[in-house]
C-alpha cells in the first residue's frame, strides 16, 4: 500500500490470539469444537433446541458469555428461553447506530400473515393444553378458507396459495415436518418469541392501514 | 329402566368408538390388526413403525387366501381409524415423530373380543366365591354394631380354630387342581383388566389437565375458585377422584412388604403342580406381574406428575395472563384480516416483515467455475433392462388381479425336490409364465411369505405376453429354499 509521507495511521497492534486448540491447519480459534458448532448453528439458524440438540445446548450454556460476546461483534443478540429449551439469534437493537444486517427477513403477503396468525393461535391453544402444536396441511387450507374472497371463483387457486404459504413457513423453519406422517408439521415453539404480542399488534396496525389505503384508492378512483 | 330409554341409551353407545369398531364391516380384520399392532407386544408405536408394520400386514392379508381384501393403503386406514376414535396420536416431548396407541375404547373392544374366544365358563365356582367373600367382607366392614361385629369375629375365630385342629390331626384339604387352575385364571383375568384400567386413568388425567387449563384461560372475569386453589399450592389433579384412587393404588404397589408378599405368593403358586397346566403366557404374566404393574403404573404416574408440574408452572409464571392477552390480540388481528379479505388479494404483499433467525453467508470463496462439460447431455441411449417391480407394490398388484397361486406353488414345490434353492428367474426357466405378469406378481407375493429376500439384490426376468411379445422387468432377488418346501405343498 502506498502512503503519502505525511499521512500517519495510528496502528493499534492487535494482541496475538492465545494459542488455540488447533482443530485444523491455520486454526486461531480458542473455543472447543462443540461451542463453535453451537455458534454456527445459531448463525445458520433457525434455533438450538435443548431436547433435540443436547450437546449443542450444553455447549451453549457453558460458553454463553463468550458466545454472546462473539455474536455482539456481529450486532446480533442471543435469545435464550431456558424453560422452553430454545435459543436463537436476532438483530440487536442498535438504536441510532447504522449497522449491517446479517439475518434474513421475509416480506409477507396477506395470506402469509393470516397463516402466521393462525399458527400463533395454534401455539397458544397447544400451550393451554400442555401439548406440542401439530398442524396438518389440509386442515390449514380449511382453516384459512375464511379469508378467501366472498365472491371467489377460484377455490383451487386459493388452496394453492395457502400451500405455497405453508411451503414458505417450512422453508423458514416455522413449520417442521414430522417424520412418518404425510403433511403433518410441528409449529416451532420459537415462534412464540419470533412473533410476540407486540408483533401481533403491529400486524393489526398494518391491516388497519391497508384497509384505509384501499378505501382511499377507491375514493380517488371514482 | 324403561325399554325405550334403554334402547335410546344403546343407540348412543352404538355411535361411540367401541361399538362402532365391533360393528365395522371389517371388524374381524380390524380388531385382529389393532390387537397385533398395538395390544399384544407394543402398546405404543412411532408413526413410521406403525405405517410400515400395518402395510406389511395388509400386504400379507391381501396376498393370503383370506376371503377379505383390504384395498386401502396403511396411511389411509390409519387416518380413518384416527377419525373413528380407534387410535390416538400424540407428539411426545422431545420426539421428532408422533406416537400412536389404541384408544381406551378400542382397547376395551379388543379385550372384549379376546374374552369371547377364550374358553371360560361364565359363572365359575371361584368367581362366585369371590363375590361371596367380597359381600361378606363389605357387610362386616360396614357393621357399626359392636355386638354383632364381635359375634362375627368370634365365628371367624371358631372357624380358624376348627381348621387348625383338622390340620393338626393330619387332614389338609387343599383345593384340587381343576379348581385351582380356574381360580388362577380368574386372578389373571383380573390382573389383565387392572392393567387396562391404567389406560383409562391416564385419559382421565389428560382430560382434567385440558379442562383446568382451558378454565384458567377462559375464566376472564375474576380469579376463579380454581385459580385460588392452585395459588394455594393445591394439587388439583392429584386431588381429583381419578388422582386419589390412582395414588392409593400406587402406594399399595410400592409398599415393600406388600409387594414382597405378593411376589412370594406368586412364586409359590407357580411351583404348585397344577400351575404346569397354565399356558406359557399366563405363567409369564403371573411371574412378571409386579414388574408390569410398576411399569405401566409409573408411566401413568409420570404423566400425572408432568401435568401437575406443568399446571403449577403455568399458574405461577402467570403464563395464563399473557395467554389471555395474546388470545385477544390474535382474535383482533384475525378480525381485521377478515375485513380485508374482499379487498386484498391473497398474494398481495404487506409491509409486514417476519424477521428470521438464520443468516445467509455469501462469500466469494463459494463461487465455483462453471464447467460446460457437466452440462453436456449424454446422447447415448441405453437399452432398458425392464421396469422395476418393488416388493412394496406387490400387495396392491395382487389385490387387483386374479392369480392362480396353486399352480405357481406346485411349480416351485416340484422344482425344489431336486434343488436347494431357486430364484424366480430360475423358476421361469423351467416353467414359462403362463399367467404373464400375473405369474411374476404371484411368485413375488409367494416369496414375501415363503422365500428369503436378498438384501438389495435384483434380477431380470422375461416372459411372453398373450400377444406373443416378450416383456422384461427387474425384480428384487428372492430365494425359495428347500427348508421351506413343505410350506408350498
Amino acid at each position: 500500500m502506498n502512503l503519502l509521507e505525511d499521512e500517519r495511521i495510528d496502528v493499534v497492534v492487535e494482541p496475538a490470539p492465545e494459542p488455540g486448540t488447533g482443530l485444523f491447519a491455520g486454526d486461531t480459534g480458542v473455543l472447543p469444537v462443540e461451542a463453535r458448532r453451537a455458534l454456527c448453528q445459531l448463525l445458520a439458524g433457525p434455533s438450538i433446541d435443548a431436547m433435540r440438540q443436547e450437546a449443542l445446548w450444553a455447549a451453549l450454556q457453558r460458553f454463553e458469555t463468550t458466545l454472546r460476546s462473539l455474536l455482539s461483534e456481529m450486532f446480533l443478540e442471543l435469545v435464550m428461553d431456558r424453560e422452553a429449551g430454545i435459543a436463537f439469534v436476532r438483530q440487536a437493537d442498535t438504536g441510532e447506530l447504522d449497522t449491517p444486517v446479517l439475518l434474513r427477513s421475509h416480506p409477507l403477503t396477506f395470506i402469509d400473515t393470516v397463516l402466521l396468525l393462525h399458527l400463533r393461535q395454534q401455539l397458544v391453544e397447544a400451550d393451554a393444553q400442555g401439548v406440542r402444536a401439530v398442524v396438518e396441511e389440509a386442515a390449514l387450507v380449511d382453516a384459512l378458507s375464511v379469508y378467501e374472497k366472498n365472491v371467489s371463483t377460484d377455490r383451487a387457486g386459493f388452496a394453492k396459495r395457502v400451500v405455497a404459504a405453508i411451503g414458505k413457513m417450512r422453508e423458514n423453519r416455522v413449520l417442521e415436518r414430522l417424520r412418518g406422517s404425510e403433511e403433518r408439521y410441528e409449529v416451532t415453539p420459537a415462534l412464540k418469541l419470533m412473533f410476540s404480542a407486540e408483533d401481533v399488534l403491529a400486524l393489526t396496525q398494518v391491516y388497519r392501514e391497508l384497509r384505509g389505503e384501499t378505501v382511499v384508492e377507491e375514493l380517488s378512483g371514482e | 329402566m324403561k325399554l325405550h330409554d334403554r334402547i335410546a341409551g344403546y343407540r348412543r353407545l352404538r355411535d361411540q368408538a367401541l361399538w362402532r369398531l365391533l360393528a365395522a364391516d371389517h371388524a374381524p380384520e380390524l380388531v385382529g390388526l389393532l390387537q397385533t399392532l398395538l395390544h399384544d407386544a407394543d402398546r405404543r408405536l412411532p408413526a413410521s413403525a406403525l405405517h410400515e408394520r400395518l402395510q406389511h400386514h395388509l400386504d400379507a392379508i391381501n396376498a393370503s387366501d383370506l376371503p377379505r381384501e383390504l384395498p386401502r393403503t396403511a396411511p389411509a386406514y390409519i387416518a380413518h381409524w384416527l377419525s373413528q376414535g380407534f387410535l390416538e396420536r400424540r407428539l411426545p416431548e422431545g420426539a421428532s415423530e408422533e406416537e400412536y396407541e389404541l384408544s381406551a375404547a378400542a382397547a376395551q373392544a379388543v379385550r372384549f373380543i379376546g374374552g369371547l374366544s377364550a374358553r371360560r365358563q361364565a359363572a365359575t365356582e371361584s368367581r362366585l366365591s369371590l363375590v361371596i367373600q367380597q359381600v361378606a367382607q363389605l357387610a362386616e366392614q360396614t357393621d357399626t354394631d359392636p355386638a354383632s361385629r364381635l359375634q362375627a369375629l368370634q365365628a371367624e375365630r371358631d372357624r380358624i380354630d376348627a381348621e387348625m385342629e383338622r390340620v393338626r390331626s393330619g387332614k389338609v384339604d387343599a383345593i384340587n387342581g381343576q379348581r385351582a387352575l380356574e381360580r388362577t385364571r380368574e386372578i389373571i383375568q383380573l390382573a389383565d383388566e387392572l392393567v387396562e384400567d391404567f389406560r383409562r386413568v391416564r385419559d382421565d388425567f389428560e382430560r382434567l389437565n385440558r379442562e383446568f387449563r382451558e378454565r384458567i384461560i377462559d375464566d376472564d372475569a375474576q380469579r376463579g375458585e380454581l385459580l385460588d386453589r392452585l395459588f394455594e399450592g393445591v394439587d388439583v389433579i392429584g386431588e381429583s377422584d381419578a388422582g386419589r384412587s390412582f395414588q392409593a393404588f400406587w402406594n399399595l404397589l410400592n409398599n415393600v412388604e406388600q409387594s414382597i408378599q405378593l411376589d412370594n405368593a406368586m412364586e409359590t403358586l407357580l411351583s404348585r403342580n397344577f400351575a404346569r397346566r397354565l399356558q406359557r403366557d399366563e405363567r409369564v404374566l403371573l411371574r412378571g406381574f409386579t414388574g408390569v404393574m410398576l411399569e405401566r403404573g409409573s408411566q401413568v404416574r409420570d404423566v400425572m406428575q408432568h401435568f401437575v408440574r406443568g399446571l403449577r408452572g403455568f399458574v405461577q409464571s402467570r403464563g395464563y395472563l399473557e395467554q389471555r392477552h395474546l388470545n385477544q390480540l390474535l382474535k383482533q388481528a384475525q378480525a381485521e384480516a377478515l375485513q380485508l379479505r374482499d379487498e386484498t388479494a391473497a398474494g398481495r404483499r404487506t409491509p409486514f416483515i417476519l424477521p428470521l433467525t438464520s443468516a445467509r453467508l455469501r462469500s466469494l470463496s463459494q463461487w465455483r467455475l462453471h464447467d460446460p462439460r457437466h452440462a453436456r447431455v449424454d446422447g447415448n441411449v441405453e437399452r432398458s433392462g425392464g421396469a422395476m417391480i418393488s416388493l412394496d407394490s406387490v400387495g396392491e398388484l395382487v389385490a387387483q388381479s386374479e392369480i392362480n397361486f396353486r399352480g405357481l406353488k406346485r411349480d416351485i414345490h416340484g422344482l425344489l425336490a431336486s434343488r436347494d434353492q431357486l430364484s424366480i428367474a430360475q423358476v421361469l426357466d423351467a416353467h414359462p409364465a403362463e399367467q404373464g405378469l400375473g405369474s411374476i406378481i404371484g411368485f413375488l407375493s409367494l416369496a414375501t411369505r415363503h422365500g428369503v429376500v436378498s438384501e438389495g439384490g435384483t434380477e431380470d426376468v422375461s416372459w411372453q405376453g398373450g400377444d406373443g411379445q416378450w416383456r422384461h422387468a427387474r425384480i428384487p432377488l428372492v430365494w425359495f429354499t428347500k427348508e421351506k418346501r413343505h410350506e408350498l405343498a
